[in-house]
């Protein structure tokens, strides 16, 4: 009976421990997920015209 | 007028102005034994819309306006390599076929769209005189200035960066920003040198 009832707080205390750690990891993944955004953020668009650098474009570095 | 992108109208002037030039060169230079693979110019085009949507949703804080230059020259220099429209129609008598054409065809391009859109942009600069403007147009007029001589430890640079383009392709691992900031780099040594 005794080993039952100590197999059995093992159990609970694996399951507590189990769940403890997952909350934990959860919240660092959640941390580094935060970060990462905030740190790679995107690039800035810009308002050049294709059309008017085309009238400059002329074949240059070639091979010849 | 609004421009849409990637612009189609655009592209017919590259593809005039550098892409067919500079086949055309390789194609006389190697008469006999390099050939353009068939439908080229809109494989091109199509691989290039693909990286350009690409470039804009994934890194652009906005997917719906424009990319720059060195995206733009990168995006062209991406599709020119993973399209590869020059290939071998006969090997070398002296068995020696270790040329990188379409990684060379590739800087012809990015380089190009650089000095074009370079001094598209110097014309627009305010914060310059006259003269100062004349002499940067004058320097990227000549094309971009390869790094050569003392500024070069070994081998030859163009000969290097047609090498990285091959092994970054053949990895699958070429990069449109890492290629943009190659471009932004050329430029700025064109500007400074």
């Amino acid at each position: 009976m005794n080993e039952l009832l100590g197999v059995m707080i093992g159990v609970l205390i694996l399951i507590v421990v189990s769940f403890v750690i997952s909350l934990i990891t959860r919240n660092f993944s959640s941390d580094v997920g935060e970060i990462k955004d905030i740190y790679v953020g995107k690039l800035e668009n810009t308002e050049l015209s294709i059309q008017d650098a085309m009238k400059e474009l002329k074949l240059r570095n070639s091979i010849k | 007028m609004k421009e849409f992108h990637p612009d189609r109208e655009s592209y017919e002037i590259i593809w005039k102005e550098v892409i067919e030039k500079e086949i055309n060169n390789f194609m006389d230079y190697y008469y006999g034994y390099v050939c353009l693979i068939p439908n080229a110019k809109e494989e091109i085009w199509r691989k290039y819309v693909f990286l350009n949507k690409h470039c804009k949703v994934n890194y652009m804080v906005s997917c719906d306006k424009k990319i720059d230059r060195h995206k733009i020259a990168a995006c062209y220099m991406k599709s020119v390599l993973l399209v590869a429209p020059l290939r071998f129609s006969k090997k070398f008598e002296n068995g020696e076929d270790a040329l990188a054409l379409n990684e060379r065809l590739a800087i012809t391009v990015g380089l190009s769209l650089v000095c074009a859109f370079a001094i598209s942009a110097i014309k627009k600069q305010e914060n310059i005189t006259q003269e100062e403007r004349q002499k940067l147009i004058d320097k990227f007029d000549e094309g971009i200035k390869i790094p050569s001589d003392g500024l070069v430890n070994h081998g030859d640079y163009v000969e290097n960066y047609c090498k990285e383009l091959f092994f970054n392709v053949m990895e699958g691992d070429l990069s449109i920003l890492s290629l943009a900031h190659e471009l932004y780099l050329l430029e700025i040594i064109t500007r400074i040198s």
